[in-house]
């Protein structure tokens, strides 16, 4: 059963100035080691960095969680299936939030242009 | 200029295209008031690093510290005095 779905779209070009932007470590304190990994060296990381930016959010939101309890940016990973298909691992807060919500599976899908990404997220039990 | 008005005008010229007529006050809810969405509470962040200096953790990022000029005036004061 279908427990909840969130959608949210990036814009691509302010996630290119945030990557340019002095404060280094503010892409730190939103992704993981391994989608910094991930995103770094692709061609144009701005793209890679907003779809998982969007899938965080969409994930947040198909949890439900999203309003007046902060941010959850570390607590949701988007990972690669040794398929390639993006999915998501959850952290902290969330997972726990996840598992007293009966969410058992995330689905992710994901999609980027130059000017834009988006990210739907399902959660089922 | 002020911590306030540093943000202020920051918010002001960054997300409300310079009008600063829908910030009514510096209690307003930024979130709840339309004013930015989850892109730019990443880049508020990211003016407060470079802006006053400070290290803004994962744990900061909660409504209490963001979320009204009010609330990012008195974070960045108490950021400052640690």
């Amino acid at each position: 059963m279908i427990l909840g779905i969130g959608i949210d779209l990036c814009d691509v070009q302010r996630m290119r100035r945030q990557l340019e932007a002095p404060a280094a470590g503010l892409v730190a304190a939103v992704f993981l080691p391994a989608e910094i990994a991930y995103c770094s060296p692709k061609r144009r990381p701005e793209e890679h960095f907003a779809a998982r930016f969007a899938a965080k959010e969409a994930v947040v939101k198909a949890l439900a969680a999203a309003g007046g309890e902060g941010v959850f940016w570390q607590e949701v990973e988007i990972v690669r299936t040794p398929g390639g298909q993006p999915t998501v691992v959850l952290h902290g807060r969330l997972r726990a939030l996840a598992a007293d919500l009966g969410v058992r599976r995330i689905h992710l899908s994901l999609t980027h242009t130059a000017g834009a990404a988006a990210a739907v997220a399902v959660a089922e039990d | 200029m002020t911590v306030r008005d540093k943000v202020h005008a920051y918010i002001v010229e960054n997300f409300l295209f310079g009008d600063a007529a829908p910030l009514a006050d510096d209690t307003m809810s930024l979130l709840d008031g339309g004013i930015i969405d989850s892109v730019g509470v990443m880049e508020l962040v990211a003016f407060l690093e470079q802006e006053f200096g400070v290290t803004v953790a994962d744990d900061e990022l909660v409504p209490d510290n963001l979320d009204s000029v009010a609330n990012l005036v008195g974070f960045v004061g108490r950021k400052k005095a640690a």
